[in-house]
């Protein structure tokens, strides 16, 4: 297809021609022009935007870090401290406990073995009585039997029966050793589970606590962003 | 700065008397020199009107377009490489934002018909007056004058062309040949018409 002659007129002809644009076409041109000059650092600006506000997080990040391990380190201690304290707790009156018990017997068998069986066994199965019905206050109740026992086992004469003493050495035993069984596993179970329970609890609150922190810290920093950002728009 | 002023005053004087070099000029206007952005413009803006006037009857729609078409070649005149003409990148620039306009505000479609016929047309000596000439390329549709033009006056190759109006090859060559069809008929009427008058 080659250009007809009437085609190549026409260029040459619309190659020539111009045509003068309007007086004012300039000044809306040079309008336009410093529009877009002025936009031009608005944009270097919502770089500076954007670089203040990942300042502001790193900031915001690193003190909330630092906060983070201040929270856990104080709290620890305490509750270690707490725990030592329930331990201690726990484990004295298991002595105090036992003690008594224990001393108990080498009296009660070293000054009422040979005197009063009878009585000592009444007596025996008094304190069975009284560990099993109250086992907090045998260290008062083992002192006032002790003491009892001492006195009652002068007054009172003596019916030897070995066969019996045994069987009741044997239910003393036992009797002990339930207490004992008590006395040691269930407070101190117990206590104990308390203890990880409260360090569980307490973990668990700071955990909460903390991660409450961080969504409201965002939260925080989402809105501030969110209204630069915002004003930014409004401004251009 | 007020040493620094006279000192460019004098520079772009200098530039716009003596040398009238474009590339000081482009290198002025990339640094957003209003002085040296308005030498620009007033040195290829009557060109470019007329460029815009081939595609669009408005005049002033037609300088609108320029106007947008100016601030295109502004905003990216650090892209130009002044490997080819100035004038040439700005005409593209000129061209391209009248097709967008034609194509975005006259929703310009072009039918899908890819039948054409190379006819050769008869050797007319037109001495036709630009005014003529434009009546005829503003009597043809908005589809066949961006082909015509394209293609007659600016010079682009009908896979160039279908490029740029994301149309076939084939329809191209279609809407060129309904152009020329139609433009002959005209022709033909203006010289019954001149002969009638003569």
């Amino acid at each position: 297809m080659e250009p007809n002659n009437f085609e190549k007129d026409f260029r040459e002809k619309l190659n020539q021609r111009k045509i003068e644009p309007s007086d004012n076409a300039w000044d809306r041109l040079d309008a336009m022009l410093s529009v877009a000059e002025k936009k031009k650092p608005k944009k270097d600006r919502k770089w500076l935007y954007i670089a203040a506000s990942i300042l502001g997080f790193l900031l915001v990040g690193t003190v909330f870090f630092n906060q983070k391990k201040d929270i856990q380190i104080t709290p620890k201690n305490t509750v270690v401290i707490k725990e030592n304290t329930k331990k201690d707790s726990v484990i004295k009156p298991i002595l105090n406990h036992a003690l008594p018990v224990k001393t108990e017997i080498a009296v009660s068998e070293k000054t009422s073995g040979e005197h009063s069986v009878k009585e000592e066994k009444s007596l025996n199965s008094k304190l069975n009585k009284t560990i099993k019905n109250e086992p907090k206050p045998i260290a008062e109740s083992s002192v006032i039997i002790k003491n009892n026992q001492e006195k009652k086992s002068i007054n009172k004469s003596l019916v030897t029966e070995p066969s019996k003493k045994e069987t009741v050495d044997q239910l003393l035993e036992t009797a002990e050793k339930s207490v004992l069984a008590e006395n040691t596993t269930k407070p101190k179970s117990r206590l104990k589970i308390d203890a990880n329970d409260l360090l569980n609890q307490v973990d668990g609150e700071l955990e909460l606590s903390f991660r409450e922190k961080v969504i409201t810290r965002v939260n925080k920093n989402y809105q501030t962003v969110k209204v630069a950002l915002a004003n930014r728009n409004q401004q251009e | 700065m007020s040493v620094t002023k006279p000192k460019t005053k004098r520079l772009l004087m200098k530039i716009i008397r003596l040398h009238q070099e474009e590339t000081e000029l482009i290198k002025l206007a990339v640094e957003n020199n209003r002085q040296a952005q308005q030498q620009i413009y007033s040195k290829f803006s009557s060109k470019m009107l007329s460029v815009c006037r081939q595609y669009i009857k408005d005049i002033q729609l037609a300088e609108d377009v320029m106007i947008t078409a100016f601030m295109k070649v502004f905003t990216n005149l650090d892209k130009f490489e002044s490997k080819g003409s100035f004038e040439g990148w700005i005409r593209r620039i000129m061209v391209n934002e009248c097709i967008s306009y034609l194509r975005v505000q006259k929703k310009v479609k072009f039918a899908d018909d890819e039948i054409y016929t190379e006819e050769s047309f008869n050797a007319i000596d037109s001495q036709f007056s630009i005014d003529q000439i434009q009546f005829l390329i503003d009597a043809l549709p908005d589809g066949y004058k961006m082909v015509f033009n394209l293609y007659a006056i600016e010079g682009y190759k009908h896979n160039e062309i279908a490029k740029m109006l994301g149309i076939n090859e084939g329809t191209s060559k279609s809407q060129l040949s309904h152009a020329r069809k139609m433009l002959q008929t005209q022709i033909n009427i203006l010289k019954k018409q001149d002969n009638g008058t003569e």
